[in-house]
């Protein structure tokens, strides 16, 4: 694949990436930009071994979500993120993170899998096929993390 | 299912500001720019790399053949001690031929062996 092919490729994909990765570091813009960049650019590296075209997108989200774990492993994303999301200057990216604070709380709660399997169903739209395809983990277990999660969620709304 | 409706527009209302689209894809395209000649920079690393192994796998081949024949061309070189009779010195001049051929053997051995292993190597790295 071309890099204007693969560009064409990121270019219908990038927003739900993005906007995944943005959920799952708790609103940290930075980390999440970080880690959509670095995987974008994993990607088109290992472009040579990717061979199953139709289900790209799928291929750099699991990419995207294991840099995400990579990051996490190496002490970059932290807890206290949505505290220095409080603490941004007042511009619109400043907003946004405020506007979406109670969700990030919430999310905050979850479990890492139970998170992203919530994440990946609802911000991205994906099965739970797919969802297992990306975590590496069984459909059963995306079912048990995805129920759990939204017991959890539910009981967070209904406070 | 009311809750989980709720849940299904807690996350439709979730539209975070991303930017300018075009801007980003211009970004990503000269990221992407820079890691193709990094990557293009790390074949041709790696094809020197492969060049030089081939060689030396050439030259440990070539000397523990050289050495295996040499052996086999000079039987007597395996026993010079049974014909030398005098000084240390003499004896031990008499011994060089064969301290030689049996370092050029070890040194051709490990040649391949090593090869062997940065092979090995080699494809495991290339496999991730």
């Amino acid at each position: 694949m071309e890099r204007a092919q693969f560009i064409t490729e990121i270019s219908a994909v990038q927003e739900s990436l993005r906007r995944f990765l943005l959920a799952l570091c708790g609103g940290d813009r930075m980390e999440a930009e970080d880690i959509a960049q670095e995987a974008m650019v994993k990607a088109y590296i290992a472009m040579d071994r990717f061979v199953e075209r139709a289900k790209f997108a799928t291929w750099l989200f699991k990419i995207a979500y294991n840099t995400f774990l990579d990051h996490q492993r190496a002490g970059k994303i932290h807890e206290e993120q949505l505290d220095a999301a409080e603490q941004l200057p007042g511009d619109a990216k400043a907003d946004d993170s405020f506007a979406y604070q109670d969700l990030y709380a919430a999310l905050g709660i979850l479990p890492l899998k139970e998170k992203t399997a919530i994440l990946l169903f609802y911000v991205s739209g994906y099965s739970v096929k797919e969802i297992a395809k990306i975590t590496g983990g069984s459909q059963l277990a995306v079912r048990q993390q995805l129920s759990r999660g939204r017991t959890k969620l539910r009981q967070i709304l209904e406070r | 299912m009311k809750n989980d409706k709720a849940i299904e527009e807690l996350f439709a209302r979730y539209q975070p500001d991303l930017g300018d689209k075009e801007q980003y894809i211009k970004l990503m395209s000269k990221k992407l720019e820079a890691a193709e000649y990094a990557k293009k920079y790390r074949q041709e690393q790696t094809r020197r790399y492969r060049r030089m192994m081939i060689a030396v796998f050439v030259a440990g081949t070539l000397t523990g053949a050289v050495s295996v024949v040499l052996f086999l061309l000079h039987p007597l070189w395996l026993f010079p001690v049974q014909n030398v009779s005098g000084s240390f010195l003499t004896a031990t001049m008499a011994w060089l031929p064969k301290l030689f051929f049996l370092l050029a053997a070890c040194v051709g051995s490990l040649c391949i062996t090593g090869l062997v292993i940065q092979l090995a190597v080699f494809e495991r790295r290339g496999a991730r």
